[in-house]
């Protein structure tokens, strides 16, 4: 836990109805890392990153962000300091776009012309068009410069790259990438996993209003494995139960380890048992994503 | 309190209501004041006609003197009518044409309490409503001199005072409207039925005074050369209570 995270929830419950929509979420976002909320939809992302920026009130529980609790109080010299892009990119459709962002300009104190004349130009987004002309792609550039421009500490982005074209997606996830190189946060809800494997350093993965895990793409790409094992004499599925390994899944004659730590001694016990094949496989973000999403559901279920 | 920002952006968006209002205005104005001889010449065939006395004695009241006729086509008639439901227009969509399309949440996230946010929304539409009553009285009473009909602008613009003051309240309501639903119209409506219920009380005499439209017309001050103080001190009472509930109800919205 760092002292001073760029987002701090607790405890954070709220329901719509009989739904539960969040359900006791307790998340911290280290400062200067691009944080990735992953889940499938109705998962419970939006719900939070609207609880995040004061947009829906939550039922219990507290929310800080850079390093000040929310509160009416706040908010406002909070959001001074905050950029967001919303996954409906509901902007003002009779505007033009240099009016959008003029008025933008005179809302925030730390408005960068400069920057955002160099966005304009990358997106080749014309400034004297209305934003009801704009495409669906060019919508999600132009919420994305109006995040970017008061030059934001913490940048949140709800499903930022509906309607974006492959090409439209790089640039606009390497334009990210570069704002949290120069020290800005970003919390980035997705449910295009490889994007997000692309750009985040940090992932939850939610579902049913709840985080079921927080991992660093670091330790995914190094310590989220799975072992193909198949022994020459029987072997209890219990036995495979070793510390670091996280499931075991019997596949015909043989097993599937899903390990998530600990990776050289499970080798090791592994391979002391007489056996045909051992076999380590790399995971992806998305491997480890179903791995979680799949017992989730089978628990509910 | 008043993002100057913002408020641009809301003229922007509802200039076309306040400048159409404010044409019909004037040009219902005009007319009224070109009419006069016209209705005059009518008037004097409509004697031939047996009317209650009543309202024979209204007539020749106001045909009898072009000040009379001018105060009470205005204020009492026109004037109160067209603004009614200019405040509604105005007021249905203060908060619910930012719900309904979604822009509640771009102006939520910015750097703004919601305070301030509402104040801003709310005082635009109200200046717009004062300018166009304001402004199209003007035309009305440059009209009346233009016409050869000459009436002292300190005896012409007190009925300013109860018309803009009934306009704020049915503008209140149509804001607290506005915030209770998503869509625009629905709003519109359900404050139109509301003002209807508003105008109940002016239709019996014991009750008259109660009513937000009766001190609208402003009738007291043609009949005794003062303005109603006390009713108007209510008038305002009211629309200031309506502002306040709208307010509320904003601050606690979610996008």
């Amino acid at each position: 836990m760092s002292a001073d995270p760029a987002v701090r929830l607790q405890g954070l419950h709220r329901r719509f109805g009989e739904v539960r929509a969040v359900n006791g979420v307790d998340l911290e976002v280290p400062r200067g890392c691009t944080f990735g909320l992953l889940g499938p939809n109705g998962a419970g992302k939006t719900t939070t990153l609207k609880l995040l920026l004061g947009l829906l009130r939550p039922d219990s529980g507290t929310v800080e962000l850079l390093g000040q609790p929310v509160s009416g109080a706040s908010l406002p010299g909070l959001l001074a300091r905050v950029g967001y892009v919303s996954e409906g990119r509901d902007l003002y459709d009779y505007l033009r776009v240099g009016e959008l962002l003029a008025l933008n300009a005179r809302l925030y104190p730390s408005w960068d012309g400069d920057a955002v004349r160099r966005y304009l130009e990358i997106f080749n987004l014309p400034a004297g068009r209305r934003v009801d002309e704009l495409s669906q792609g060019m919508k999600s550039q132009l919420a994305l410069v109006l995040a970017l421009g008061q030059r934001p500490e913490l940048l949140v982005l709800d499903e930022p790259t509906g309607g974006l074209d492959p090409v439209m997606r790089r640039e606009f996830l390497a334009l990210v990438a570069d704002e949290v190189a120069g020290g800005r946060t970003c919390v980035l809800s997705s449910h295009i996993l490889h994007e997000v494997e692309r750009v985040a350093d940090l992932v939850a993965i939610m579902q049913h209003g709840r985080i079921l895990a927080v991992r660093s793409m670091e330790a995914i790409r190094s310590n989220e494995k799975r072992i193909r094992f198949v022994p020459q004499h029987e072997v209890k599925e219990e036995d495979l139960r070793l510390a670091g390994v996280a499931a075991v899944e019997r596949q015909g004659k043989g097993f599937v380890l899903s390990v998530s730590a600990d990776l050289d001694a499970v080798i090791r016990r592994l391979a002391a048992v007489p056996h045909f094949v051992l076999e380590v496989i790399d995971l992806n973000l998305e491997d480890v994503f179903f791995d979680y999403v799949d017992k989730e559901s089978g628990r509910r279920g | 309190m008043v993002s100057r920002a913002l408020a641009a952006k809301e003229w922007r968006e509802t200039r076309w209501k306040h400048l159409v209002g404010l044409l019909v205005l004037s040009g219902l104005g005009v007319v009224i004041v070109a009419t006069f001889e016209w209705v005059r010449g009518m008037g004097d065939m409509l004697k031939a006609i047996p009317l209650p006395p009543e309202a024979a004695g209204m007539l020749a009241a106001q045909l009898s003197n072009h000040y009379v006729y001018l105060w009470t086509n205005w204020y009492s008639k026109n004037l109160y009518q067209i603004a009614t439901i200019l405040a509604l227009v105005v007021g249905m969509s203060v908060v619910a044409a930012e719900t309904g399309r979604g822009t509640l949440g771009f102006l939520f996230t910015r750097p703004l309490s919601r305070t301030a946010i509402f104040t801003t929304k709310y005082l635009v539409g109200a200046a717009g409503l004062a300018a166009a009553i304001t402004g199209s009285t003007l035309v009305t009473w440059a009209a009346a001199i233009a016409w050869g009909y000459p009436v002292a602008l300190a005896r012409f613009a007190p009925g300013l005072a109860p018309a803009l003051a009934g306009t704020l309240v049915v503008y209140g309501l149509a804001v607290v409207c506005s915030a209770l639903s998503r869509d625009q119209v629905r709003a519109g409506v359900a404050a139109a039925l509301a003002a209807l219920v508003l105008s109940v009380p002016g239709y019996f005499p014991r009750t008259a005074a109660f009513s937000v439209f009766r001190q609208m017309q402003a009738v007291y001050y043609l009949s005794t050369g003062s303005l109603r103080w006390d009713a108007l001190a209510g008038v305002l009472a009211v629309a200031l209570i309506l502002a306040l509930a709208a307010g509320y109800l904003f601050v606690r919205k979610e996008a």
